[in-house]
């Protein structure tokens, strides 16, 4: 069913969702929308793993897709706590208003 | 493999033994784990290792000599640091335990950094360094400067990780397998090739280039160094620093050696522009903290030159050498702004000014350590420089030219601070006290820097 599919198709479709997220994290000014970006670049390459691995009937691929959605879950976790706690001091999470440090 | 573990063992510990509230015995047992780290690594690194314990899970990680050396200036480095955390860290309270546990956790990252033999132990120690990172620089959570430096850092982090990510995917759909020398075999056989293999491997440069904070991905560092606590400034400026460039050459020198053509230009670029961009932006800082994080972009630039030759005799050496002389000059360079500094509530290098007058050792450990930074002969960073810059002459020779003018244009904004605690009449009324660890720090580190100076050879032998 799958190998139906060609393989490259799948990479354009990832390169696709990778390039939306890539373009989001550039442009956004909400933190949020940029976390929400990060984790769609994160799970363009996790769509793209599991297809390899299927493709080259090789399990390592589906081991890091794992590894990744742990990564991505403690990133979102430390994210998130970043977020609030400027969001306490700003009462914002817009991010153009960070901008202290560049004198 | 024992370093990782004590390490790991320590940090929890020391997350546990954070929830007591005894601030006394917090640092003895953080420093204490530190330092058998240190002394197990240095111990298989000179003598071996009987016990096997370093080729453990070797598919995965592998604690081979270059592991081990770059282990070891990173445990020492560390050790420094939490040498100047009994002062640095006083305004900490609740969160003191926190603040050690997290930095242990963080090399246990940099140690997975110097021994990946797998593409995806390189993920997670990048991450595993990163994430207690990205929580530090925010560890002042009322000051909106650490708050900034915290959101940059870990959206540039993971954006960066997305990059390498994207990268990682593409050589493993070219090559079937993670292993390093499974993706060095594929490239010899000539089965990984085309345009996805190409692009796969500059993805890797470009989210490398990130952690190393090269231009043109630059961009977050001088604004993380400056926002984020010293303590942790001193830690990203040094340890993730080593880890970064060691976790960078490994990967070039095993996997992607035969594939020069391919990144040897975009690398060639990358440290051009480096150098350049940022010796010279260096120039109109006022501020010493920020000076310091154009100065770490510009010894990246310079480190970059010795990936470009990755593989060739000395090259691994070379790093080793200068990583380790900038990491303790650095240390020493930050253990004086920090008691100037957080007393005098001024980072400009106005806040020097007659320094020499006011306390004549503490301009001298400035001076000593930014004379090494700068690469002023007979330093030690002379010699790292020197050794890095030959290992890259007969390759790229106009490049080298170009380090060596920018080697020139570094002095300038280096001799500021020696020209403010020198040459400078005193108008600042503060005194300085000079916190006792403070001052066992910088004997150490002037002692190392002495020593290295006296016998750089000691140094160039220890990956083979």
């Amino acid at each position: 069913m799958l190998e139906a599919v060609p393989i490259e198709y799948f990479l354009y479709l990832c390169t696709l969702l990778f390039v939306i997220g890539v373009f989001g994290v550039l442009t956004r000014r909400n933190a949020i929308v940029v976390l929400m970006c990060i984790e769609l670049m994160l799970n363009a390459v996790n769509l793209l793993l599991a297809a390899f691995s299927t493709y080259l009937s090789d399990a390592q691929g589906q081991i890091l897709v794992f590894f990744i959605m742990v990564v991505a879950a403690a990133e979102a976790a430390v994210g998130l706590g970043i977020l609030v706690m400027i969001y306490r001091n700003t009462k914002s999470t817009d991010i153009s208003l960070l901008d202290q440090l560049r004198n | 493999m024992k370093a990782l573990l004590i390490l790991f063992a320590t940090a929890i510990i020391v997350l546990f033994a954070g929830l007591s509230h005894k601030r006394q015995r917090m640092l003895p047992l953080a420093l204490g784990g530190v330092l058998v780290a240190l002394g197990v690594t240095l111990s298989d690194l000179l003598m071996g290792d009987s016990t096997g314990w370093n080729d453990m899970y070797s598919s995965m990680f592998l604690f081979d000599n270059y592991a081990l050396a770059f282990g070891a200036v990173a445990l020492l480095t560390t050790a420094l640091i939490f040498g100047l955390s009994g002062w640095g860290f006083r305004q900490l309270s609740e969160t003191l335990g926190d603040n050690y546990g997290l930095l242990l956790f963080s090399i246990c990252g940099a140690l997975v950094m110097f021994s990946f033999t797998n593409v995806i132990m390189l993920f997670l120690g990048i991450e595993i360094l990163s994430i207690p990172l990205y929580v530090l620089a925010g560890s002042r959570r009322d000051d909106l400067a650490s708050n900034e430096a915290a959101l940059k850092y870990f959206l540039m982090g993971s954006f960066a990780t997305g990059i390498l990510l994207f990268g990682i995917t593409l050589v493993y759909g070219c090559c079937g397998t993670f292993d390093l020398q499974g993706i060095a075999s594929a490239v010899q056989s000539g089965r990984a090739t085309g345009p996805m293999f190409h692009a796969g491997v500059l993805l890797i440069v470009a989210g490398l280039s990130f952690k190393v904070s090269a231009v043109p991905f630059h961009f977050w560092a001088p604004d993380v160094y400056t926002g984020s606590p010293n303590m942790v400034t001193a830690f990203m400026a040094t340890v993730v620093k080593t880890a970064a460039f060691a976790a960078f050459y490994r990967l070039f020198s095993t996997a992607f050696v035969d594939l020069s053509a391919v990144w040897g230009v975009a690398i060639a670029g990358i440290a051009a522009l480096t150098m350049t961009l940022a010796n010279t932006t260096a120039l109109f800082q006022q501020d010493f903290k920020r000076m310091m994080a154009y100065s770490s972009i510009s010894h990246a630039g310079y480190l970059l030159l010795a990936i470009l030759v990755a593989g060739k005799t000395g090259a691994a050496n070379a790093i080793l050498l200068y990583t380790l002389a900038y990491s303790i000059a650095t240390v020493c360079a930050f253990a004086v702004y920090m008691t100037v500094a957080e007393q005098n509530g001024d980072g400009s290098f106005s806040a020097f000014n007659g320094l020499s007058k006011k306390d004549p050792l503490l301009a001298a450990v400035m001076a000593i350590s930014i004379l090494s930074l700068a690469g002023i002969p007979p330093t030690v960073g002379f010699f790292g420089k020197y050794f890095l810059f030959t290992a890259a002459f007969e390759a790229y020779p106009w490049l080298i030219v170009l380090a060596v003018i920018n080697s020139a244009i570094s002095i300038y904004y280096y001799f500021k601070v020696i020209i403010a605690m020198y040459f400078t009449s005193d108008e600042n009324a503060y005194t300085v006290t000079v916190p006792a660890a403070f001052r066992w720090v910088m004997l150490a580190g002037v002692l190392l820097i002495g020593l290295l100076t006296v016998s750089p050879d000691s140094i160039l032998g220890l990956i083979r």
